[in-house]
């Protein structure tokens, strides 16, 4: 590991073309991610934005190493993981974990909450005890009692899953979480909770997020960096401070007329 | 300011029908129960009142488990087997839905009321999105095939998509999660039905596409008279609608013109509900301890008989009265209501 550089993870020219058509149809391209580069510091909160369908999903997917990209290198630490053995490969790629658009979806309903919690750390062969003692103390850090541990998912309300998700993401110890839209769907009454609970994780662990929301408003709340993604390109970059001495008209539109925003920045 | 009964109420309410015969859909004292697994009962709805003009925007905002979806599958009675509606009446054009048989309410759902739903994976996955919106519109009308798929076209065009041939052709998977919600929309829009139930239309879309959904409803409004339902937790969706009712619990805790409601908000529900929009304000919270506000706290269990307030365990401005008794709707001028010991001359501070 070369530390050297600084960033927990690093993407460089990454490009995912998704085909679609058989070989008797007109063949279509969508170019999901076209050559985006970022990087990410420790500690840091960096917001990608964009609307539905521009790749922030299939930029997330790369970056976990659910989806292989075209071509383009992410380095997790400095290293790319593509050039490590498989089982280095799966430990570094831990460090990196994705709470799931619709994440209360995306829970087993028939496993109990401390199931779902501990799922994960059966990767890394630690005693029964010891997994369940995790997974209880990281039900503890995002606030879900230890006596529900055996509720089935249904039976926990939407910001619950969410925290159940957290909690999940949490069990391998990683250094990032890539956040997909994790306020859409929640109560606006809830939102502000796990807004609160991201930043004291991101406080006790010393975790860097990537938060992909749609939400230009929402962005600059939460992020210290803000990136803005159109078709598949990174169109515009820059701290938050920057962003708003350059965007200050568009920020306070998108509060009070969130449609008309992001259009001004397409093809920016 | 005077405090109405539910029976007075009740009154008023059959009264505003009998002057205003032309409302497109009137509610009437429905209430919605439940049987739960143990034996008891639980009730989701209790006692909602309100109508629809031709043509209006009525917006319905209440948090998950506030019986707002219910209430949207009761109206075209589509209620699960475990729940029933215990009472009351809704009146759709001249007819009480609650009473028709099976084959003429067919007809009418989907062509007169239809319902947008708020699961966005309603499509099914192995028929092309162009026929699913067609097969709406040959249930319902008559036309050569080549005629319903102009229909279905041009209304894909008008929703904002720019590649129709295209999108028509597609299979759900090949599209993105707001490009599927908007043929789902195109579904409920397809017949032109006069009264559509929009169960969080917006819900995973982007602002841009949730604008252009907007738009689309105001466009439809205007040039087709069609009356909108719209249910959201996010006050920002129902920017269009011209009344609202709050929901909390079951029950309707506040209702009036939208602009009013949002501007000055009586119940202390909806108070802190429109102070959580800070998380998508334009001015950030900062400092190391930054703290974006919440309700703390959890909505009644329905299954759990309450006594007074359904909002007392988490209301900042708890009184004694607020435990025992429930407080009634009250008309704190002729466009508003709340249900809140705080207000009318019947508080009892």
């Amino acid at each position: 590991m070369s530390p050297s550089s600084g960033f927990v993870l690093e993407a460089r020219g990454l490009n995912k073309t998704y085909r679609q058509g058989k070989w008797w149809q007109k063949k279509f391209h969508c170019h999901a991610v076209e050559n985006v580069s970022l990087a990410l510091r420790p500690h840091e909160t960096l917001a990608l934005v964009g609307e539905s369908g521009c790749g922030k999903t299939t930029l997330a997917m790369c970056l976990v190493g659910l989806v292989t990209p075209d071509s383009g290198q992410i380095l997790i630490d400095g290293t790319n993981p593509e050039s490590l053995g498989k089982s280095e490969r799966a430990s570094i790629r831990r460090e990196i974990q994705l709470i799931f658009q619709d994440s209360a979806g995306a829970l087993n309903p028939r496993m109990s909450a401390i199931e779902i919690v501990e799922e994960p750390s059966l990767l890394r062969g630690q005693s029964r005890s010891q997994r369940r003692k995790l997974a209880e103390q990281k039900m503890e850090d995002v606030g879900i009692s230890t006596k529900w541990k055996d509720r089935l998912p249904n039976e926990f309300s939407g910001g619950q899953r969410q925290r159940l998700a957290i909690a999940r993401a949490l069990m391998l110890r990683p250094k990032v979480l890539i956040l997909d839209e994790v306020f859409v769907g929640l109560d606006l009454s809830i939102q502000g909770q796990i807004a609160n609970l991201l930043i004291d994780l991101q406080q006790a662990h010393g975790l860097s997020y990537i938060c992909i929301s749609h939400n230009l408003a929402l962005a600059a709340q939460f992020a210290d960096t803000i990136a803005i993604m159109d078709r598949g390109r990174i169109v515009e970059k820059g701290s938050l401070e920057e962003f708003q001495r350059q965007h200050s008209m568009a920020l306070t539109q998108t509060a009070s007329r969130p449609e008309a925003a992001l259009r001004a920045y397409s093809g920016a | 300011m005077e405090v109405l009964t539910a029976n007075q109420e009740r009154a008023n309410l059959s009264r505003l029908a009998l002057s205003a015969k032309n409302d497109l859909l009137c509610v009437r004292n429905l209430s919605v129960s439940f049987r739960l697994g143990s034996g008891g009962e639980g009730s989701i709805l209790k006692q909602i009142n309100f109508t629809v003009a031709p043509g209006e925007i009525v917006g319905v905002l209440g948090e998950s488990g506030s019986g707002k979806t219910t209430a949207a599958l009761a109206l075209m009675r589509m209620l699960p087997s475990v729940a029933q509606i215990s009472e009351g009446s809704i009146d759709f054009h001249g007819s009480n839905l609650l009473e028709l048989e099976a084959r003429r309410l067919r007809e009418i759902r989907g062509s007169d009321i239809s319902l947008i739903y708020q699961d966005s994976d309603v499509l099914n996955p192995v028929m092309r999105v162009g026929d699913q919106v067609m097969e709406v519109l040959r249930a319902h009308k008559n036309f050569p095939s080549e005629q319903m798929r102009d229909e279905v076209r041009s209304l894909l065009a008008e929703m904002g998509f720019a590649d129709c041939d295209r999108i028509f052709r597609a299979y759900p998977h090949q599209l993105s999660g707001g490009q599927r919600r908007r043929i789902a929309i195109a579904q409920a829009l397809i017949c032109r039905p006069r009264l559509v139930i929009a169960d969080e239309p917006t819900g995973w879309l982007d602002s841009n596409t949730s604008g252009e959904i907007i738009a689309l409803f105001a466009r439809f409004r205007r040039d087709y008279g069609t009356a909108f339902l719209l249910i959201s937790h996010d006050p920002e969706t129902l920017t269009l609608a011209d009344q609202a009712l709050v929901m909390y619990a079951g029950e309707i805790v506040e209702r009036g013109p939208l602009g009013e409601l949002f501007s000055e908000p009586k119940h202390p529900y909806l108070q802190a509900l429109l102070q959580c929009r800070t998380l998508a304000s334009e001015s950030r919270i900062v400092g190391p301890h930054r703290r974006f506000p919440f309700i703390a706290g959890q909505a009644p269990d329905p299954s759990a008989a309450i006594p007074g307030c359904c909002f007392s365990n988490r209301c900042a401005d708890r009184m004694d009265t607020c435990d025992s008794c429930r407080p009634e709707l009250i008309a704190i001028s002729s466009a508003r209501a709340v249900r809140c010991f705080k207000y009318g001359d019947g508080a009892r501070a």
